[in-house]
């Protein structure tokens, strides 16, 4: 099956990792977004990889029992796990959500591994009780040695499941996946400590602040939001919030809001009547008041015009 | 509405000119510039003021007669064209005018305001980061001498 063009959403359901209704994204780059998506399910243990052509942001649950690691797919992807820079060298683990954003283009490859289908298959062997019992939530370390083994590992696990025609979802024989990755994941799971684990607290604190900035102009993205607003959200003084935002996202509280804004009239008017919708009434509904800068901001965005995005629809 | 009459604000912040002429909104634009610059030296600006500093004149909304100023007249044209089609040629009309050169001619005289004033600018159309630099300086120097001028009125005061 190829899996090319399609958006976040309908990949995380491909995916099974995570619950399709709590996926929030948004596309923080000019450019028309895609992801593609390449899936190998060796249940219990299932091999993926993403690439988005443009930075994004993206918040999600991870479907219960289920331990997620990611980590970049090649040396030219940069991103954030949690706020925290996640480069060739990270891997990043989660049981409950995932945070992650890159400025520019990036590539993941991820291992999801069903902890309770394990438990059942494998009960008894070492390398699968040590990641059950070792499986931390929301972590990242650095250990660019194992990072580079998995990436190995996951190229090959996908590579022997793609035909000319592109990537597929696969179900191959698990056994030479997860005789490989288990054993391997079981290691890096281990030695997950304190001081292995990054961010520092005081990344921690301004991904706090974000996160909960992030969350409340998603709740208000349609209503008149102020710097003060936010910094009482987040307990944070203005400037210090802004250098945060700049920080953990690459832009300014505002024009982050923006770029939040601009993803919700896109998607309005790509599911909208195109008969009986008027641009200038969804643009004002999301907040938009001056029509120029907005048709300009959503061209530069979306590379086409609002009108082109609602005839397409 | 008297057509020749300029609103401006930057993203959803209250409007820093309201229904002004050319020349007062020029005036409006320096003020707004200057008490940006001297709230971000206290660390106390607002994201619209930041917003002016990161994205110069350009992030300036402005409004003439009432209507939105477009300045990409291309892109004016297209939405034209759509309104046209949705059959709200007349609302968008009423609402939207396209004037491409208005930046320009703010930035224009908005550098030579500012060199009058003694700061020699770069463009401001998009960015003001140099010019908020020596402003917010110039602010911090002022507030130093202010403190220490204060310091020395006290101790004189009770020395003597």
């Amino acid at each position: 099956m190829d899996v090319g063009h399609s958006h976040l959403i309908e990949k995380s359901a491909i995916e099974g990792s995570y619950s399709p209704a709590s996926v929030q994204w948004a596309q923080l780059e000019p450019g028309r977004f895609d992801v593609q998506y390449a899936v190998v399910d060796a249940s219990p243990v299932q091999l993926s990889a993403r690439t988005f052509n443009v930075g994004f942001t993206a918040e999600l649950e991870v479907i219960p029992q289920k331990f997620v690691t990611r980590f970049c797919a090649d040396e030219r992807t940069r991103a954030r796990w949690f706020g925290a820079p996640f480069d060739e060298t990270s891997l990043g683990f989660t049981r409950s959500t995932v945070h992650i954003s890159t400025e520019k283009r990036g590539s993941f490859f991820g291992v999801t591994i069903d902890l309770a289908a394990l438990q059942r298959l494998i009960p008894n062997a070492p390398d699968a009780l040590a990641v059950q019992e070792n499986a931390p939530d929301v972590q990242l370390i650095r250990d660019p040695i194992r990072a580079r083994r998995l990436r190995t590992l996951v190229h090959q696990g996908l590579l022997s499941e793609c035909t000319e025609q592109g990537p597929l979802i696969g179900r191959p024989s698990t056994k030479s996946i997860y005789g490989t990755i288990i054993p391997l994941l079981a290691a890096v799971v281990e030695r997950v400590d304190h001081h292995s684990v990054e961010p520092t607290k005081c990344l921690n604190r301004r991904l706090r602040a974000v996160r909960a900035c992030e969350s409340y102009m998603r709740e208000h993205v349609d209503a008149t939001l102020t710097l003060l607003d936010l910094s009482q959200v987040s307990g944070m003084r203005s400037r210090s919030l802004i250098n945060a935002f700049e920080a953990v996202t690459g832009f300014s509280p505002m024009d982050y809001l923006k770029r939040l804004r601009l993803n919700g009239v896109h998607r309005a008017l790509g599911r909208a009547d195109k008969l009986h919708t008027r641009i200038i009434d969804v643009a004002t509904e999301w907040g938009f008041w001056h029509m120029g800068h907005f048709t300009s901001d959503y061209h530069a965005m979306f590379g086409e015009t609002p009108s082109q995005t609602l005839l397409s629809a | 509405m008297n057509k020749s009459l300029y609103s401006a604000r930057v993203g959803e912040s209250h409007f820093f000119a309201e229904r002004v002429g050319y020349e007062e909104l020029v005036n409006r634009i320096m003020e707004f510039t200057v008490r940006a610059a001297v709230a971000r030296s206290i660390d106390e600006s607002d994201w619209e003021q930041d917003e002016l500093r990161r994205g110069g004149l350009r992030v300036i909304q402005l409004f003439r007669g009432g209507k939105a100023v477009w300045t990409d007249a291309a892109a004016f044209e297209g939405e034209l064209c759509e309104a046209r089609r949705e059959c709200i040629e007349g609302r968008f009309k009423r609402t939207n005018t396209a004037d491409s050169t208005i930046y320009e001619r703010l930035d224009h005289d908005l550098m030579d305001r500012w060199r009058r004033a003694g700061y020699q600018t770069p463009s401001l159309t998009n960015d003001m980061k140099r010019l908020f630099l020596e402003l917010e300086r110039e602010a911090a120097e002022r507030a130093e001498r202010a403190r220490e001028s204060l310091v020395g009125e006290i101790l004189r005061d009770t020395s003597s």
